[in-house]
């Protein structure tokens, strides 16, 4: 075969996804208290959060400006009808998928046949309706101050806190989501993504139906962040609106573009910034948010292509310099 | 062993932070971890109540702490945002174990989203925001405690005040936030008890134009309008209601207005203003015969030494919250179950925002009796008569 063969590239990333997940399973071990370890968990979430988003806004070229939101209605969904109705949470990840899935269809349906910026508004306004809804419909919410007594996850009388227990089961969730990602990325779907998103006119004349793609991906990426949703209201037993507005969704976009945009382990690396650097941030007190702020400027300024890109670029670096 | 090291090095600068909290630990002292709102839109609360705080550390620790052992104090800024008071308060529990949480965030919202991971944990906490919710239902509240007047309170307060001027008919007008919100649940209640008809009106924090609901209310035979907000709606209630003619009602604010600097936005129309508030703004107008007057006197003076600036009544509710905490403290050895028996044990603490009692079926420590009105005089604070 004078081509290289395609599959061998992903079967490396088969693996090196399976090797991460695998020194994941280890972290438990190293983490010196419960708090470190819910960091852990924290980046689980985020990295769902960044890893779906990434999907949609690296690989087919589309701005959502409403992650937050639907992170924010399948943490919400799962947990007014536990916490309200007493509804058993499993049945609530049901209805998060649901309902995410829903809102999605109906939001992309119309604005994915439009070229140009029409998702990016329209899920900005999505995006703020929903603010709007958490706090208003006060009976059900909880309004502005949150929603409160909502209850852990049980498997087999078995109570899920925030502990061990919920880590590893994050580690699963999210391993299936990142593993679909890759599959997704792998497949005749992956291609034709990676098609549209360099040219639509191209792709369509490839015989790829262009707004069922656009759509199926912008549906699942809402879909994964309404499961990102239901992990976080059940790990924490509570839920509050500002966790879900516009700002939010800005955050979650940053978020990927510092792990490298369109890059499979840039999320990866954009979640484990968003998760450690205010920790690490907090013994500067009166000058964490500055601090921060100053360092995301940095990246960007001095890493276009986020992180991932910059480890590429020293990965390179260093081969070339061991070849000679 | 090689792995662990790489793990540990993955872990990053979170593990690395841990480890002088590791080292902290080891010295003879007592901790109280602490989360207020010293960035973002609770910043201009956080900051009074955190140097409320700093002064009873700083006083505690100077007559030689608690037990013989100097407070440690591990503050955490939750800037405004509930998921940051909910890291940090696993940070308190986990990582830094503190004895003690003081302080939920300066919302009540942070308050309530911290309550679930302190209750799990069995870490005593107390609060120092408002909402009643946070220690209500006790059943489920058993390591919750807060150092606030609660609503139903200030309400029967509010109640008094209408009696002794024969007003029979009155109208709520409260923001549509969960501090609105409260009052009036609480009014629904109070109420019937007291023989009073309630004009219910609402409008959405930071609204700037209220002339429906007040021409409504102008219509109604209220007699007293009370307006429960934190926001400046506040003051556009009060230029508007002057300027359409409700002067002739009496005019009222909930203890989320007590703030001159709303009163001087709101110009001459806050002259004669009612305020529903704790004592210590009109300290020096009360009684001698009030044991708070002393007492609010003596922390004005120590404040203003120590950091230059007039305290407020957030000031005490901090500065209180602190002291209760020592006295909790005191003889407990660190066991948690000890020390929130002791907050529960607790009886007639002469605090600077009030006399606090609590008892296992009430765990919020200030009452009915802590509660006055005030009124807004020549740029100043009255005690209303």
């Amino acid at each position: 075969m004078a081509e290289p063969d395609p599959s061998r590239g992903a079967r490396r990333s088969y693996a090196a996804l399976g090797a991460v997940w695998a020194l994941l399973l280890l972290f438990p071990l190293a983490a010196p208290n419960n708090f470190v370890l819910n960091l852990g968990i924290s980046w689980f979430i985020s990295l769902a959060l960044a890893g779906s988003l990434n999907l949609l806004m690296g690989y087919a070229g589309q701005i959502s400006l409403s992650h937050a939101a639907f992170y924010g209605l399948g943490a919400y969904a799962s947990g007014v009808l536990s916490a309200k109705f007493g509804v058993s949470p499993w049945l609530g990840l049901c209805a998060a998928i649901a309902l995410t899935a829903a809102a999605a269809f109906l939001i992309g349906w119309p604005s994915l046949k439009l070229r140009g910026h029409y998702l990016a508004m329209a899920t900005l306004g999505f995006n703020v309706i929903m603010s709007v809804m958490f706090v208003e419909l006060r009976g059900l919410t909880g309004g502005p101050n949150g929603l409160v007594g909502v209850p852990s996850l049980s498997l087999f009388g078995w109570e899920i806190g925030a502990d061990i227990r919920f880590y590893l089961f994050a580690w699963v969730v999210v391993g299936l989501m990142m593993l679909l990602i890759l599959n997704l990325l792998h497949s005749r779907m992956g291609r034709a993504l990676r098609a549209l998103s360099t040219s639509e006119l191209a792709a369509k004349a490839n015989g790829i139906d262009v707004h069922a793609v656009k759509l199926g991906v912008f549906v699942l990426s809402a879909v994964m962040a309404g499961i990102a949703g239901f992990l976080y209201v059940h790990l924490n037993n509570f839920a509050s609106p500002e966790n879900f507005d516009f700002v939010a969704s800005v955050m979650l976009l940053v978020v990927v573009a510092l792990g490298g945009t369109g890059t499979y382990w840039g999320p990866f690396l954009g979640a484990l910034l968003h998760v450690v650097l205010p920790e690490a941030l907090r013994a500067f007190s009166d000058f964490e948010i500055l601090v921060y702020g100053i360092s995301l400027v940095l990246v960007l300024l001095f890493f276009p292509a986020g992180l991932s890109g910059a480890v590429a670029r020293l990965g390179r670096l260093v081969g070339r310099g061991g070849g000679r | 062993m090689k792995r662990r090291e790489f793990l540990i090095g993955a872990g990053g600068a979170a593990a690395a932070a841990a480890l002088p909290g590791a080292l902290r630990a080891q010295a003879a002292t007592v901790k109280i971890g602490t989360i207020l709102s010293i960035t973002g839109p609770g910043a201009f609360l956080g900051d009074h109540m955190k140097r409320g705080m700093e002064l009873a550390i700083e006083e505690i620790n100077a007559k030689g702490g608690v037990d013989g052992k100097k407070i440690e104090w591990v503050f955490y800024d939750a800037e405004t945002q509930s998921s940051r008071g909910v890291t940090a308060t696993r940070r308190l529990v986990e990582q830094d174990k503190v004895d003690i949480i003081v302080g939920g965030g300066n919302a009540s919202g942070i308050a309530l989203a911290m309550v679930p991971i302190t209750e799990r944990a069995g870490m005593p906490f107390i609060s120092t925001e408002g909402s009643m919710q946070i220690v209500n239902p006790v059943a489920q509240r058993k390591w919750t405690f807060k150092s606030t007047i609660d609503d139903d309170q200030i309400l029967e307060v509010a109640a008094d005040f209408w009696e002794k001027r024969g007003i029979k008919s009155v109208c709520l007008l409260a923001d549509s936030s969960g501090f609105g919100a409260s009052a009036k649940e609480q009014l629904e209640k109070v109420a019937p008890k007291r023989g009073l008809k309630v004009l219910y009106e609402s409008f959405n924090p930071g609204d700037t134009d209220l002339t429906p609901q007040l021409t409504r209310i102008k219509n109604s035979d209220a007699k007293a309008i009370l307006c429960w907000t934190i926001t400046p709606s506040g003051v556009v209630f009060l230029k508007q209601a002057k300027q359409l003619g409700l002067g002739d009602r009496a005019i009222m604010h909930s203890y989320g207005f007590v703030d001159d600097r709303y009163m001087k936005l709101a110009e001459g129309a806050a002259e004669g203003t009612f305020l529903m508030s704790v004592k210590f703004p009109v300290g020096a107008d009360l009684p001698d015969s009030d044991p708070v007057k002393a007492r609010i006197a003596d922390l004005t003076k120590r404040y203003e030494t120590r950091f230059k600036q007039a305290p407020n009544q957030f000031v005490a509710q901090t500065y209180d919250a602190i002291n209760l905490a020592a006295l909790a403290l005191k003889g407990s050895g660190g066991d948690k179950e000890k020390i929130r028996a002791a907050i529960e044990g607790i009886k007639n603490y002469p605090g600077v925002g009030g006399t606090f009692s609590f008892a296992a079926d009430k765990h919020s420590g200030l009452s009915k009796a802590d509660g006055c009105v005030i009124t807004w005089k020549d740029n100043r604070w009255r005690l209303a008569a």
